[in-house]
C-alpha cells in the first residue's frame, strides 16, 4: 500500500472535520449550548469552515478549474444568498445551514474563480457577461421595483433597513472577478507570448 | 487540401481536434518526405500529427506565426504512405500544396484575420448590449436623480447624517432643485429610450454587420484565392499538372498520360446565367474553389485572377462597407467629409493590383480600368445616388413635404448629437441646402470616379513601363516589389495631397489658406517626387535593354518575348513550362 503524502493526510483530516462541522451545523438547534460555549461554537464554525473549504478546493483544484465547478459555486452562493438576505425561513436550522453555505461560498468563490481564470483564458468573456447581467439586472429591477437609486444607495450605506437587493451576490462575484480576471488575462497573454516566442 | 484557421494558441487548436493521437501511427517514409520537402522550401521542422476521428478535412495546416502544424487523418496518412510506392508524385503534389500554405504564411495571416473579424463582431455585439443598457439605466436613473430629495433621504437614515456646511454648500439651492424637478417631470421616457436605443444601435451595429460580412464572405474569398496560388506552386515545382490533377480528382495520374479521356485544355464552358448565379452563391461561403474551376485554372493560370467585372463588384462592396463603418455617429463627426477618401484609396490600391496580371500578359487595360471603376464607384455610391435622386425628385414634386421631412430628421439628429435644432431648420434656405447636398454628392461620386480613372491610367503606365526593364538585376524578385512600392507611393500621394486638396477646393475653398493642408500636401508631394525621380533614373538605365547582349530591344513588351538581336528570352521568370 502506498504511503500517504502530507497533503493527502491533511485532506483526510479536513474531510473528517468538515463532516463533523456539518453535523454540528445540522444539530445546531438541538444542542443546548449557551454563553461561552455558544460563542466558541460560533467562532469555531465561522473560522474553521472557510479554512477547510479553502483547503479542499485547493487540494481538488484540478476539478475546480472547470466552468461547471465555478457555476456550481456561483449558483450555491446565489441561492443561499436569497435565503440569507431575502426570504428568511421559519426554520432556524435551515436558516443556519444557508448562512453557512453562503459564508463558505463567499470565501471560496474567490479561490475557485482564481483557479478557473488561471487555467482557462475566459476572464474577459466572464467579466463581459457578468457586467451585462448586472447592468440589465439593474434595469429590470429598476423597472419592476422603481426607485433604483434609493435602493442602490440604501444597500451600500450602513444603518438603513432596505428591501432585498437580489443583485448583491452578482455584485459580490463581480468584485472578485474584476481583479482576478485582469490578473488571469495578463497571465494568459504572457503565456501566449512566451509560447509564441 | 484544406486548411483551418490558425489560432493565437496552438494548444487551443490542438485541444479542439477530438481524440487527437500524436505519434500513434508512424508512417515513417511519409514523415521523411515531409521533412525533406520542408527543408527544400526552407521551412523550419514541422510538428505533424495524425488524428483518428474522421472529420470534414482530411489534411490541413494550422498554427501560429512560429508554430506550424500539419494534421491529417490516420487513413489519409496511410493512403499517402501507400501512394508513395505506387504514385509518389501524387503524394508529393499534395504535400507541396500544403507546405505552400506555410511558405506563403496563409495559415497564420488568414487565421489571425478570422480571429480579428470574430472578436470584433463579439466585442461590438457586447458593446451594443452594454451601451444600450447603460443608456437606459441612465435614462431610468436620471428622472429619479433629479427628483430625489437628498435632505429628506439623509433623514431616513437610522443614524442621521449631517452634511456639514461645506458639503451642503455644494448642493444646488432649493430654487434650482425646484426648477430641475419641474424639468424632470417633463422628460419623455419613451422618447429618451427610443433615442438611446437608436443612437447606440447606429453606432455599433454597422461594425457588427460589416465584420460579420467580411468574415462570412470576404474571408472565404481570400482563402479561395490562396488555394489557387498553392495549386500553382505545385505545378511550378513538379513541372506537370498530372500528379496534382490526379490528387484532386482521385483518378490515377497514369490515366491522364495515356487515356483518350484526358480533359481538354479548353477553359470551363460557359453555363446558363441562372446556373452561374447559383454556383456563385454556393461558392460564397466555401474556402475552396470548385473542382472544375481548379482544374481549369491549372491549364489556364490566368483564370486565377478575376475578370475586371468581378473585381469591380468585390472592391465596390468593400468600399461600401468601409463607407458604412466610417459614417456611423461614432466616426462621422471625426472624419466628416474625408470619409470617402478611404474608400477611394482602397479602390485605387485593389484596382492597381488587379492590373498587374493583365500587364504581365501584355494585355490592354483601358477597358478594365474604366469598367472596374464604374462598377466599384457605382456600388460604393449606391446610397448617395439613391439619396440625391430621391431628394431632387421630392424637391421638384413636393418641396413642402421635403422641408417637413428634413426638419424632422434634423430634430431627431439633434436629439442624438446635442446640437440645437434651431440652427438647422430650413424654410427659405431649402434650395441652398439642396444645392449643398447635391454638391456634396457629386464630390463623393463623380470626383472619385474621375480621379480614380486618371490615377489608374497613370499608375498603369508606370506598371507597364516596369515590364520593359528587361535588364534589371534580380528582376524575378525585385520587379514585383517595385510594383508594390509604386502603388504605395501613389496611394500616399493620393491620400495626403490630391484628395484633401480637391475636397477643400470643392467644398471649403476658404480653408486653402490653412497651413495644415499644405503641410501634408508638401509631405505627399515630396514622397511622390522622390519616387518619381528614382523611377526615371532606373528606367533610363534598364528599360528596353537586353540583359544578355546589352543592346536595345525594339517593340512592345509581350509575355515570352525574345531579344531581336541575340534571341535571349526576356523576363524568363514569368514563364513556367509544364506538362498538361
Amino acid at each position: 500500500m502506498n504511503e500517504l503524502t502530507n497533503a493527502q493526510r491533511v485532506t483526510r483530516v479536513a474531510w473528517i472535520i468538515f463532516a463533523i462541522n456539518w453535523m454540528l451545523v445540522l444539530l445546531a438547534v438541538f444542542l443546548p449550548i449557551q454563553g461561552w460555549a455558544a460563542l466558541t461554537y460560533g467562532v469555531w464554525l465561522l473560522l474553521s469552515m472557510p479554512a477547510l473549504a479553502l483547503w479542499l478546493v485547493w487540494h481538488y483544484r484540478v476539478r475546480f478549474q472547470t466552468k461547471r465547478s465555478l457555476f456550481l459555486i456561483i449558483a450555491l452562493l446565489y441561492i443561499s444568498g436569497i435565503f440569507v438576505f431575502g426570504y428568511r425561513l421559519n426554520q432556524p436550522a435551515l436558516n443556519f445551514v444557508f448562512t453557512m453555505i453562503f459564508w463558505n461560498c463567499a470565501i471560496t468563490i474567490g479561490l475557485t474563480m482564481g483557479l478557473f481564470f488561471w487555467k482557462n483564458d475566459f476572464s474577459i468573456q466572464f467579466i463581459g457577461i457578468l457586467s451585462l447581467l448586472l447592468l440589465w439586472g439593474l434595469i429590470f429591477l429598476g423597472r419592476s421595483q422603481g426607485a433604483i437609486l434609493q435602493l442602490f444607495i440604501c444597500n451600500n450605506a450602513t444603518g438603513m433597513s432596505c428591501p432585498y437587493w437580489p443583485l448583491a451576490p452578482l455584485w459580490c462575484i463581480f468584485i472578485w472577478a474584476l481583479p482576478l480576471g485582469i490578473i488571469g488575462f495578463i497571465r494568459h497573454t504572457l503565456q501566449l507570448l512566451r509560447d509564441e516566442w | 487540401m484544406q486548411q483551418t484557421i490558425a489560432n493565437l494558441s496552438h494548444e487551443m487548436e490542438l485541444s479542439r481536434i477530438p481524440q487527437l493521437m500524436v505519434g500513434q501511427i508512424k508512417p515513417n517514409r511519409l514523415q521523411r518526405l515531409i521533412q525533406r520537402l520542408s527543408e527544400r522550401f526552407g521551412l523550419r521542422p514541422l510538428q505533424w500529427t495524425t488524428k483518428i476521428n474522421p472529420q470534414k478535412e482530411q489534411i490541413h495546416t494550422f498554427g501560429t506565426r512560429r508554430h506550424w502544424y500539419l494534421a491529417m487523418e490516420a487513413t489519409t496518412a496511410h493512403q499517402l504512405q501507400l501512394d508513395l510506392t505506387t504514385q509518389p508524385t501524387v503524394t508529393k503534389a499534395i504535400l507541396i500544396h500544403e507546405l505552400h500554405h506555410f511558405t506563403s504564411g496563409d495559415y497564420w495571416q488568414l487565421g489571425y484575420l478570422a480571429k480579428l473579424f470574430q472578436q470584433t463582431g463579439w466585442l461590438w455585439g457586447w458593446g451594443v448590449l452594454f451601451s444600450i443598457g447603460m443608456g437606459l439605466l441612465l435614462v431610468l436613473v436620471a428622472v429619479e436623480f433629479l427628483t430625489l430629495d437628498i435632505v429628506d433621504f439623509l433623514n431616513q437614515l437610522s443614524e442621521p447624517f449631517s452634511l456639514g456646511e461645506e458639503l451642503a454648500s455644494l448642493l444646488p439651492a432649493q430654487s434650482e432643485i425646484d426648477i430641475l424637478q419641474e424639468q424632470a417631470q417633463n422628460i419623455n421616457l419613451g422618447e429618451a429610450t427610443f433615442l438611446t436605443v437608436t443612437f447606440f444601435f447606429t453606432v455599433f451595429m454597422p461594425f457588427v454587420i460589416v465584420t460579420s460580412i467580411l468574415w462570412l464572405f470576404f474571408w472565404p474569398k481570400l482563402w479561395r484565392t490562396r488555394e489557387f496560388y498553392a495549386d500553382a506552386e505545385v505545378v511550378h515545382q513538379q513541372k506537370s499538372i498530372n500528379p496534382y490533377r490526379s490528387a484532386l480528382t482521385g483518378i490515377p495520374s497514369v490515366a491522364f498520360l495515356n487515356s483518350a479521356s484526358t480533359p481538354t485544355h479548353e477553359p470551363v464552358p460557359q453555363k446558363p446565367f441562372r446556373q452561374q448565379l447559383w454556383q456563385w452563391l454556393k461558392q460564397l461561403r466555401t474556402n475552396h474553389p470548385l473542382l472544375e474551376i481548379r482544374l481549369a485554372a491549372l491549364h489556364h493560370p490566368t483564370q486565377i485572377f478575376d475578370q475586371w467585372f468581378k473585381t469591380g463588384l468585390l472592391v465596390g462592396s468593400l468600399a461600401l462597407l468601409i463607407n458604412i463603418i466610417l459614417q456611423t455617429p461614432l466616426t462621422f463627426f471625426f472624419l466628416n467629409r474625408v470619409t470617402v477618401h478611404f474608400s477611394t484609396l482602397i479602390i485605387f490600391i485593389v484596382a492597381a493590383l488587379s492590373l498587374i496580371p493583365l500587364l504581365v500578359q501584355g494585355h490592354k487595360t483601358y477597358t478594365a480600368i474604366v469598367g472596374l471603376i464604374t462598377i466599384a464607384i457605382g456600388i460604393q455610391s449606391i446610397f448617395i445616388i439613391f439619396a440625391i435622386g430621391a431628394i431632387l425628385a421630392a424637391y421638384f414634386i413636393a418641396p413642402e413635404a421635403l422641408d417637413t421631412m428634413l426638419t424632422n430628421a434634423v430634430v431627431v439628429m439633434s436629439g442624438q448629437t446635442a446640437l440645437s435644432p434651431q440652427d438647422y431648420l430650413f424654410g427659405s434656405e431649402l434650395s441652398a441646402y439642396i444645392v449643398g447636398f447635391v454638391k456634396s454628392g457629386i464630390a463623393q461620386t463623380i470626383f472619385p470616379f474621375l480621379l480614380l480613372i486618371v490615377a489608374l491610367f497613370i499608375i498603369n503606365w508606370f506598371l507597364r513601363r516596369l515590364f520593359y526593364w528587361y535588364a534589371y538585376p534580380n528582376a524575378d524578385r525585385r520587379l514585383m516589389q517595385i510594383a508594390y512600392g509604386l502603388i504605395s507611393i501613389f496611394a500616399i500621394f493620393l491620400i495626403l495631397a490630391v484628395l484633401p486638396l480637391l475636397t477643400t477646393i470643392w467644398q471649403e475653398p476658404a480653408e486653402l489658406s490653412s497651413l495644415f493642408i499644405w503641410f501634408w500636401v508638401l509631405i505627399g508631394s515630396t514622397i511622390f517626387g522622390l519616387g518619381l525621380a528614382w523611377f526615371i533614373k532606373q528606367d533610363r538605365l534598364y528599360a528596353h535593354f537586353c540583359p544578355a547582349c546589352q543592346r536595345k530591344v525594339e517593340g512592345d513588351y509581350e509575355l515570352g518575348k525574345t531579344c531581336n538581336h541575340c534571341g535571349q528570352r526576356l523576363h524568363p521568370w514569368l514563364l513556367v513550362e509544364y506538362e498538361g
